[in-house]
């Protein structure tokens, strides 16, 4: 799911707790505020900071060159597979972005061609960080392709171009599978301990901290209320976990208790994250769950507060038509197309290339 | 019914006036206009019915709505909401598509008043209901909605693993290859003061050596033979620590956390104490969101060099219908959403539309910000009008609670009717004046045309705010300038109102002015 | 762009499509501006215009833009593949055109007109109450139904035919003031409907609350003021000369029949008319020059001594314990028999002064009589050789009568029987019995020598 929707979930989380509601409008109170940033924390984790301390085994860095060679790019990834397929381990290999200019960079793309056993890259146009390309830029096509042949058994999974050109770039893990296999998993360090039941424990009391710190602060003194604190830190805590739980309806699942499991668990493959009318109706829900929970809080409710009734009315009726219309939209739209047969593993490199392209990510917004 | 036909006859009016200042006097925002026209207007109010007036703001404001993409595109000139779609569009431009960039915007607009005056006529009861349940909780909304942005901005520099040290020539391989580490290396290490313990050199990759002393790794890379310079074909690398990648990683959205606390510091200033002349006091928010937005956009077009291509005038838009309803949609939510809650613009509402709805296509984007503009900047007007609500809501309600309070339904029809007439007529207009601006550009160089546009902005903040609107504006371009040097988040400049009214909301406005020293 | 390439297609600003939807728009524009001018039918001929244009437009043009194949679409480079262009990456084949646009667009006129007749429906204000008026409904619509509780003020301009009215209006809860600008108020001075003292008014304008809990809303818009019809009552002078404060109500719009028997002038202020009857009762007519500045002046010369029907809202004036009547216009005097000439009794001093109270408001004529005390022309007494006693004669303004005559000199005088009340406190002693010669009437007093002249 996007960034967006986990916040609001979260805040759909916080809005559960009565106290919280009526602390907001009666101590002006932004306690429910919490709910939104540990609902987004797992993804923060991952994306702003887990991702950088992250060491791999190959890494290509044109920048640190000042030359972009697209056959020494290809030669390295092929010779990150075979050092995967001769040590039976792990091999990670990242490729950096290049970076000209305050707001240039060069674009590459890598293509893993499963079916011809190569892997191709090709430099694109500079690009600006809005991924504008700039005309003219693109180097003559001889000097703009570079193919390496690997020999070993990758299962194929996704045949489309990813790109390196702005802020970190993409990376990849190759990990040789019990049958001799190799598989790719696209950018390995997501949802591997932060998106989890644990983790969500080991973090809500840092919500906790920062809620009685920052009330001190506001208030020019120490203020602590345990009743209060208690409803911060459950809060924090359903805020992550549901942020955790959410994830699950997509493909890629995570690993739900490390230290005690290693691996990641499958999702339940609703759909794919990135979708777009999934996340719009997580939102829907959520938005209709605060608005739900305001009134039930609030002194004089304005509306029903029999939940079969509102719940009905402003999210399963919606939700269902609109639903319906996306699928009869898609339907429509394929026929007379082949159906576009998705592997488990392409689906889960879609919701992974979408999580990478967070909103607004590139352009300058 | 003459006077119904004199309400349409104002209200075309403010439109072409729109249409006029849209294509000709780029960099004006909407308020800054109307609050001119408000002043000029208030010793008239015996001569000009209040009522035309308003049709006549009305008329201006969807002009605006529709035709300020004009500005945005081909001027560098954008404001508050259009800054956010400046990007994408200056890719149509740059692609010779222009005109169709506008047109899609337009087709946003239409979309805008089209739901705007077919729902909002019938959910009065609806959104008095949700006014009476959410106004409570503004500040928290106002609040999160800050957190979110603080939050979400991904970090955009690499966070690069390693750094170069220093180059050696390639004779050195045949001494790496037996594991032995070349003198070269120990002294431009001891040279840099870091001393080599008892290291062990491997080759783990078929490009590389990698120097292990216990504490640090240093890596010897090959340079690939096209970038290798005679002599110095290795580099020397030394592996970063986690917390210097995440340093390096962070510079950018350190920027944008600058970014955000500057444009707070600016905004509780102007909202605490007046620094333009007092008789045009309700003008101060202009030479912030000019110098913020247009003046930065315009330093930036004027530094990059970059030419217009030959524009196409195309007759037909490259759009689906389905990104159309995406476009829509999420434009029309997120417009409401900022026509309805305190403080929240079209550029924060937009950007948390397209999150809200996971769409990420330039196209719907750029349609999005369409609708999105229309529906608040519009939708301010008609809530404001809307019976049961009269919602007052930000610039739109200073001007016109100045001469009017809104009262009947009837009013409110004729404004809706107002909206749609003058709806249709600026997007005709558009069209056309889209064509004839693109053909004025390309015969201009955009350096001049840029800075041509820079001095009308300077006379016109000049004129209305005198020299210490100038200086505001000044320092609001320094802010403006801070996202585009640094690549981070342009929305963080609206923390700029953002900031201000939350703290107010929650109470603490007065208490964090005076620790600022503005009290 | 690498060099070599073909010249990129760029389009005209205005086509022939263009051109008939930028004619038909210029000419929708020009009629809606016009219309408040020339009427609805600006309005929709000009939207109908527009419908026509378009429709050739499209004729013209067709709803497709198909791509020769050539040059892309969108960006008008040279175009590689069919679907799709390689440099700019837009689609050839779904898109929407600027005349489907329009088509769509155009739908909005149509909303906007249905919008315009809805309006009509809803046109009605709800009254408000003048009570529950607060400073935060400061420029709100408002409207009021009340009655006018003091004679209207009316400030000319310098230049034209109008000006301001400001009423002072009751609606049974608090006073308002209701103020109408010089555009409507010169609609209601040709349509001749002049708001009046007890009119009661439905007006409606932007309310404006000032310090001190002033209230005054500002009617701009000859629609939105009416005065209601409200029955007028018959009395008569004899109910209500005698009448005290609590027999009517302020404002109570009567009618009164009588006749004007006595007018005075205070400049710059009103014109206040006695109306009597036969039995010597009168009753004020005040007429403020607000009055006469909106409906035109009085023709005295008419209304002196004529019998009248004088409409108006009733005043207790305070300080004359007694009952005035003030008209909202000077049309609302009404003449109903015009005064002819009276008919005289020739009598002697001797024989009025023996039974004058029989006399008394009767009219009578003195022939050859002896100016025997003399003040001035206008204030003077006579005698005759029936008596020593003498009877004082009292002459109205412009009255006829002789100048520069004497004590001594011999005259005849015909005029009114009136008892002259010193001080006024009805006790026929202290008082005493004078004629009246009374302008614009067939009375006179004369001298021999003018008499001669042919009076």
């Amino acid at each position: 799911m996007k960034g967006f929707t986990h916040f609001l979930t979260g805040i759909a989380i916080a809005t559960c707790f009565g106290i919280a509601v009526r602390d907001s409008f009666e101590n002006m109170s932004q306690i429910i505020i919490l709910g939104g940033i540990f609902g987004y924390l797992p993804d923060f984790l991952d994306f702003q900071v887990s991702r950088f301390l992250e060491d791999f085994d190959y890494e290509v860095d044109p920048t640190l060159e000042k030359t972009i060679d697209p056959q020494g790019i290809a030669n390295m990834f092929v010779e990150a597979i075979h050092h995967a397929r001769d040590t039976g381990k792990k091999t990670s290999i990242k490729f950096n972005t290049m970076k000209l200019g305050a707001d240039t960079w060069r674009q590459y793309g890598i293509m893993v061609d499963a079916e011809k056993k190569r892997i191709v890259v090709k430099i694109g146009p500079l690009v600006t960080t809005g991924k504008t390309a700039l005309p003219g830029t693109e180097p003559p096509l001889k000097e703009a392709v570079g193919i390496a042949y690997y020999d070993a058994d990758l299962i194929h999974t996704y045949d489309a171009w990813t790109w390196a050109d702005i802020m970190s770039g993409p990376d990849y893990s190759i990990i040789p599978e019990d049958d001799g296999r190799l598989r790719l998993d696209f950018i390995a360090w997501h949802r591997r301990w932060s998106h989890s039941i644990t983790a969500g424990l080991a973090f809500a009391p840092l919500g906790l901290l920062l809620y009685v710190a920052l009330n001190s602060a506001f208030a020019g003194r120490f203020v602590f209320d345990a009743q209060m604190a208690i409803i911060a830190f459950m809060i924090c805590l359903y805020g992550y976990w549901i942020h955790v739980i959410v994830d699950q309806f997509g493909i890629m699942g995570s690993n739900l208790f490390p230290p005690f499991t290693k691996q990641r668990s499958k999702g339940l493959s609703l759909f794919h994250s990135g979708l777009s009318i999934a996340n719009f109706g997580t939102n829907w829900i959520s938005v209709s769950v605060i608005l739900y929970n305001l009134n039930y809080w609030a002194y004089e409710p304005v509306f029903t507060t029999d939940p079969l009734k509102y719940f009905g009315l402003t999210t399963a009726i919606p939700l269902a038509v609109l639903v319906s219309i996306y699928m009869a939209y898609n339907r429509w739209e394929r026929k007379g197309k082949e159906k576009a047969g998705e592997t488990d593993d392409e689906a889960a490199f879609l919701e992974k290339m979408d999580e990478m392209q967070e909103f607004g990510s590139g352009s300058n917004v | 019914m003459d006077f119904y036909l004199a309400c349409i006859m104002w209200a075309v009016l403010g439109t072409l006036v729109a249409a006029l200042i849209s294509c000709f006097l780029p960099g004006l925002h909407v308020y800054n206009v109307m609050g001119f026209v408000v002043l000029l207007y208030l010793p008239m109010m015996d001569v000009i019915e209040p009522f035309h007036m308003l049709m006549f703001l009305a008329g201006m404001v969807t002009g605006f709505g529709i035709l300020f993409t004009i500005s945005t595109i081909y001027y560098s000139a954008p404001d508050d909401t259009t800054a956010f779609y400046f990007m994408p569009g200056q890719k149509y431009l740059m692609d010779g598509r222009g005109h169709e960039a506008a047109m899609i915007t337009g087709i946003g607009a239409l979309i805008g008043i089209f739901t705007l005056v077919s729902i909002l006529p019938f959910s009065m009861g609806f959104l008095a209901l949700l006014r009476e349940l959410v106004s409570p909780h503004t500040h928290w909304i106002i609040g999160s909605i800050l957190a979110f942005l603080l939050i979400s901005e991904w970090p955009r520099e690499y966070g690069r693993s390693k750094i170069q040290l220093f180059n050696i020539s390639k004779e050195h391989r045949a001494q790496l290859d037996k594991g032995e580490i070349p003198d070269v290396i120990i002294k431009g290490l001891a040279d840099r003061k870091r001393k080599l313990g008892d290291a062990k050199v491997t080759k783990p990759r078929s490009h590389e050596w990698e120097i292990k002393d216990g504490r640090r790794t240093y890596i010897v890379h090959e340079i690939s033979a096209k970038g290798a310079e005679p002599g110095y074909e290795f580099m020397v690398l030394c592996v970063l620590p986690g917390w210097k990648r995440i340093a390096e990683a962070y510079k950018s959205k350190a920027a944008g956390w600058l970014t955000f606390g500057l444009a707070s510091w600016l905004g509780m200033l102007i909202f605490y104490k007046t620094i333009v002349p007092v008789d045009r006091a309700f003008q101060t928010l202009m030479p912030v969101f000019v110098g913020l937005f247009a003046v930065s956009a315009i330093i930036l077009a004027l530094i990059s060099k970059v030419k217009i291509p030959p524009q196409h005038l195309s007759k037909s838009t490259d759009i689906k219908g389905v990104r159309i309803a995406q476009g829509g949609g999420s434009g029309f939510l997120s417009g409401i959403f900022a026509a309805f809650v305190p403080a929240v613009t079209p550029g924060v509402s937009g950007a948390l539309g397209g999150n809200a709805t996971g769409i990420r296509d330039d196209k719907v984007f750029i349609m999005s910000m369409g609708t999105n503009r229309v529906v608040y900047y519009v939708g301010a007007l008609a809530l404001f009008l809307l019976p049961l609500l009269h919602l007052r809501r930000g610039g739109m309600a200073i001007n016109v609670n100045l001469f009017f309070v809104p009262q009947t339904l009837e009013q409110y029809l004729l404004i809706t009717a107002a909206i749609a007439i003058c709806g249709f007529i600026a997007f005709i207009i558009l069209i056309y004046a889209s064509k004839f601006v693109a053909k004025l550009v390309e015969r201009v160089t955009y350096q001049t045309l840029n800075l041509f546009v820079l001095v009308l902005i300077f006379s016109i903040i000049f004129l209305m705010t005198g020299i210490q609107g100038i200086a505001l504006m000044l320092v609001a371009t320094a802010i403006g300038l801070v996202p585009v040097m640094w690549n981070s988040r342009r929305l963080n400049l609206l923390a700029v109102i953002l900031v201000p009214i939350w703290l107010n909301m929650a109470g603490i406005g007065s208490d964090i002015a005076s620790l600022l020293g503005l009290v | 762009m690498t060099e070599g390439e073909a010249p990129v297609k760029s389009g005209k600003i205005l086509d022939t499509t263009g051109k008939f939807i930028v004619t038909g728009l210029v000419i929708l524009i020009i009629m809606l501006i016009a219309s408040p001018y020339v009427g609805l039918a600006a309005f929709i001929s000009g939207i109908a215009i527009f419908f026509v244009f378009c429709g050739i437009a499209i004729f013209k043009s067709g709803f497709k833009d198909k791509s020769d194949g050539i040059s892309c679409l969108s960006c008008g480079k040279p175009l590689k593949a069919q679907s799709k262009c390689t440099v700019c990456g837009a689609s050839q084949v779904t898109r929407v055109t600027e005349v489907q646009l329009i088509a769509v667009a155009s739908i909005l006129l149509l909303v906007g007109a249905a919008y315009l007749g809805a309006a009509s429906h809803f046109s009605e204000t709800k009254i408000s109450l003048v009570s529950e008026l607060r400073e935060s409904d400061n420029f709100r619509q408002i409207r009021i139904v009340g009655k006018v509780i003091e004679a209207a003020d009316y400030y000319p301009e310098k230049y034209d035919p109008t000006g301001t009215i400001r009423l002072l209006v009751n609606d049974g809860t608090g006073d308002i003031y209701v103020r109408i600008i010089p555009s409507v108020c010169s609609e209601l001075i040709e349509e001749k409907l002049i708001p009046g003292f007890g009119d009661t008014i439905d007006s409606e304008g932007a309310l404006f609350v000032g310090d001190g809990g002033y209230m005054q809303i500002k009617v701009r818009d000859r629609d939105l003021f009416r005065i209601i019809d409200t029955e007028v009552r018959n009395v008569s002078i004899t109910d209500l000369v005698p009448a005290a404060r609590d027999a009517f109500e302020v404002g109570d719009k009567i009618a009164v029949e009588g006749q004007i028997q006595g007018k005075f002038e205070i400049e710059g202020f009103a014109w206040i008319l006695d109306l009597g009857d036969q039995e010597g009762r009168q009753l004020s007519i005040f007429i403020p020059d607000a009055v006469t500045a909106l409906t035109g002046n009085l023709n005295m010369e008419t209304l002196y001594l004529s019998q009248v029907r004088v409409t108006g809202g009733l005043e207790w004036y305070e300080s004359g314990h007694s009952w005035e009547i003030i008209p909202a216009s000077v049309d609302d005097i009404e003449v109903l028999s015009p005064y002819v000439g009276d008919t005289y009794t020739i009598l002697t001093v001797a024989q009025i002064l023996a039974n004058a109270s029989a006399y008394q408001n009767g009219y009578v004529q003195l022939n050859n009589v002896t100016c025997a005390w003399h003040y001035a022309d206008y204030l003077f007494s006579v005698t005759d050789s029936t008596t020593k006693l003498e009877i004082s004669v009292f002459v109205d303004y412009d009255a006829n009568v002789s100048t520069g005559f004497k004590v001594g000199d011999r005259m005849s005088v015909r005029g009114w029987v009136t008892f002259y009340d010193k001080n006024n406190n009805n006790i026929p002693d202290e008082g005493e019995w004078e004629i009246k010669i009374r302008a614009l009437s067939s009375d006179y007093a004369l001298t021999e020598a003018d008499m001669r002249g042919g009076a």
